[in-house]
């Protein structure tokens, strides 16, 4: 199947340009920046896992754009986007190959660091030391883990839709990293005025449809890590809008005119 | 009768304002090589690119091989080999991992890719570069490793765009014997673009002269020389030259101009049957003596500049920023106020 020789390709690359070995050691960093330094829980903290939260919600969509920041434009850059798309390959399998790629790359990284820092922070009782509060049970932390890896595959495939029109890979972090307003405190803060304009308190009662649109506010991420059927939604919510953002990119790139470097 | 390889048929391709390239129709025959000529910005790149698919044309169509770019595209990549004007390759991957990967997209069976990777690499002579990176690559091995690329799906039409630009002369001599030996032994239909007229003169029996979007002519090289003007140049070489015969020469009905440098006389006359009996008669007349008198053949350039519009009227003005747009258009409207 051409979908993974295109994966499989992009996996060497990403062996041989060390982008493994980048994102290995910027999670591992996050994941130290939030046990060892101040980064620490606020007063209104149950436990440990708001301050990790936080962290990894502004971390994960970085490395989602690092990692697929490349996608199209850096093959345009290098002038190999000619020679692929001179092959019979359908650009939305290039496309969906590169997205695979970047799975592949991000979702063992980042499963395994944050289940090893778990088991770490564990064995280690840092929490207790530091900030006298237990770890979460482990289900919640799971929750953390998937919501997160689900926050960096939509930002994976926004990287990679932008990057079908950006002029440099430069261009295409820079672009990409406007969409990460979500995930910062402005995201929360709209949020806030939101519900205070329409008058309405706490994200419970909110139906369905609206949950499925705020799962990509940080701020309504952090309510469902303790509400597992909440959570569950944000995930599917997530997933659905990264597949969104695939299809409409591939049919997008089956259309657009390249500007192919001469 | 020949099989058509590729057919091209009222194509034309639009850039904003200008208009790139403009109903172009041309049929290329099975085994022939073609060659695209024309000066920068004639559209020639723009029509090869259409040919192989890479952009979408905003009308017309081209039938490769019978297969429509258009709405076959994959059929149509799928028998062609493409090698672009500066190929461009993965650099962090060898040239037997790279190979590997072209036959993997072309669908080449597992059990037959060795031997076409091998042959290819044999042919172009990289076969003992087979673990090489590609980023350590010379700029005449990626050329030639384009070809090898090209050459894995065994195609019957090839198209190369500028095939020895940026190549020293050996590197450029090496590629030229490459592509008439592959035309021999492989019997493909080649099409390539150049700017390196001799080289086109030496592989292509057909050219078609591109100028402003417009396919200008269309004809064997042969051809084009012997139709493509009214006037005939000629050439001769005396034993005893003087400056006199060159002003008895001008008299000669038909004689347009006549340029002495040493020995060699050279004519510019319409054409004209009698027209070389006369002016070996003057010669004569003249007591001179001819050590040789014949045509002399123009050459492609020639041919080429004769049929181009040189001019510089409808070079697009350059394209400024969104921002630079905005802000002038603002400033403009400022002023008028």
């Amino acid at each position: 199947m051409k979908i993974t020789a295109v994966i499989q390709r992009e996996l060497q690359e990403n062996l041989r340009n060390y982008k493994t070995i980048f994102l290995l050691m910027f999670i591992f960093g996050g994941i130290l920046m939030a046990l060892y330094t101040e980064v620490g829980p606020t007063a209104n903290s149950t436990s440990v896992l708001d301050p990790f939260f936080e962290l990894f919600a502004v971390l994960c969509p970085l490395i989602g754009i690092f990692a697929a920041m490349d996608a199209v434009v850096g093959e345009k850059e290098k002038g190999t986007l000619e020679l692929v798309l001179s092959k019979p390959l359908p650009r939305r399998t290039l496309l969906l190959g590169k997205f695979w790629a970047c799975v592949l790359l991000i979702v063992p990284l980042l499963v395994a660091e944050l289940i090893a820092a778990y088991f770490w922070a564990q064995v280690s009782g840092i929490s207790q030391y530091r900030w006298q509060l237990p770890m979460p049970p482990f289900s919640q932390w799971l929750t953390l883990v998937a919501i997160v890896t689900c926050v960096s595959l939509l930002f994976v495939a926004l990287t990679i839709l932008i990057s079908m029109f950006a002029p440099s890979t430069a261009t295409t972090g820079l672009c990409a990293l406007v969409f990460m307003a979500p995930a910062h405190p402005l995201g929360g803060e709209f949020l806030r005025q939101v519900g205070l304009l329409l008058h309405i308190e706490g994200f419970g009662g909110l139906p369905v449809t609206v949950k499925f649109f705020i799962s990509i506010f940080s701020k309504y991420q952090k309510y469902t890590l303790t509400i597992p059927s909440d959570a569950r939604l944000c995930c599917l919510s997530l997933l659905v809008m990264t597949l969104a953002v695939l299809l409409i990119g591939s049919w997008l790139f089956e259309r657009q005119n390249v500007a192919f470097r001469n | 009768m020949k099989e058509i390889a590729v057919d091209v048929q009222a194509l034309s391709k639009w850039y904003g304002p200008l208009k790139a390239v403009d109903q172009v129709t041309f049929q290329v025959e099975q085994g022939t090589s073609f060659g695209l000529l024309g000066l920068n910005g004639a559209g020639k790149t723009t029509t090869f690119k259409m040919m192989v698919g890479l952009i979408r044309p905003d009308s017309g169509t081209v039938l490769v091989s019978g297969y429509d770019v258009v709405k076959e595209p994959m059929m149509v990549r799928k028998h062609i080999g493409y090698v672009a004007e500066n190929p461009a390759f993965y650099t962090r991957m060898t040239t037997l991992e790279t190979l590997r990967y072209i036959c993997r997209l072309l669908d080449v069976p597992v059990n037959k890719q060795q031997v076409r990777i091998d042959s290819a690499l044999e042919l172009v002579g990289l076969m003992n570069k087979k673990n090489v990176l590609v980023g350590g690559y010379s700029r005449g091995m990626r050329h030639r490793l384009g070809l090898a690329q090209a050459l894995l799906s065994e195609p019957q039409v090839l198209f190369l765009d500028e095939p020895t630009l940026g190549l020293d002369p050996l590197g450029a001599k090496n590629m030229r014997e490459l592509i008439l030996r592959l035309r021999k032994e492989k019997d493909v239909t080649v099409l390539m673009s150049s700017h390196v007229l001799p080289e086109v003169e030496s592989i292509c029996d057909v050219v078609g002269i591109f100028d402003h979007g417009h396919l200008v002519a269309i004809d064997t090289i042969e051809n084009l020389r012997s139709t493509s003007s009214d006037t005939v140049n000629l050439e001769m070489l005396l034993a005893d030259p003087n400056e006199d015969l060159v002003g008895e020469l001008l008299n000669i009905s038909g004689v347009i101009h006549v340029e002495r440098s040493g020995p060699r006389y050279s004519i510019k006359a319409v054409k004209d049957k009698e027209l070389s009996n006369r002016i070996l008669q003057v010669v004569l007349n003249h007591q001179g003596k001819i050590f040789s008198f014949g045509h002399k053949e123009s050459s492609l350039e020639d041919i080429l500049l004769r049929l181009v519009q040189i001019d510089n009227s409808d070079i697009p003005e350059p394209k400024q920023g969104f921002l630079y747009t905005t802000i002038s258009s603002l400033l403009n409207v400022k002023n008028r106020r």
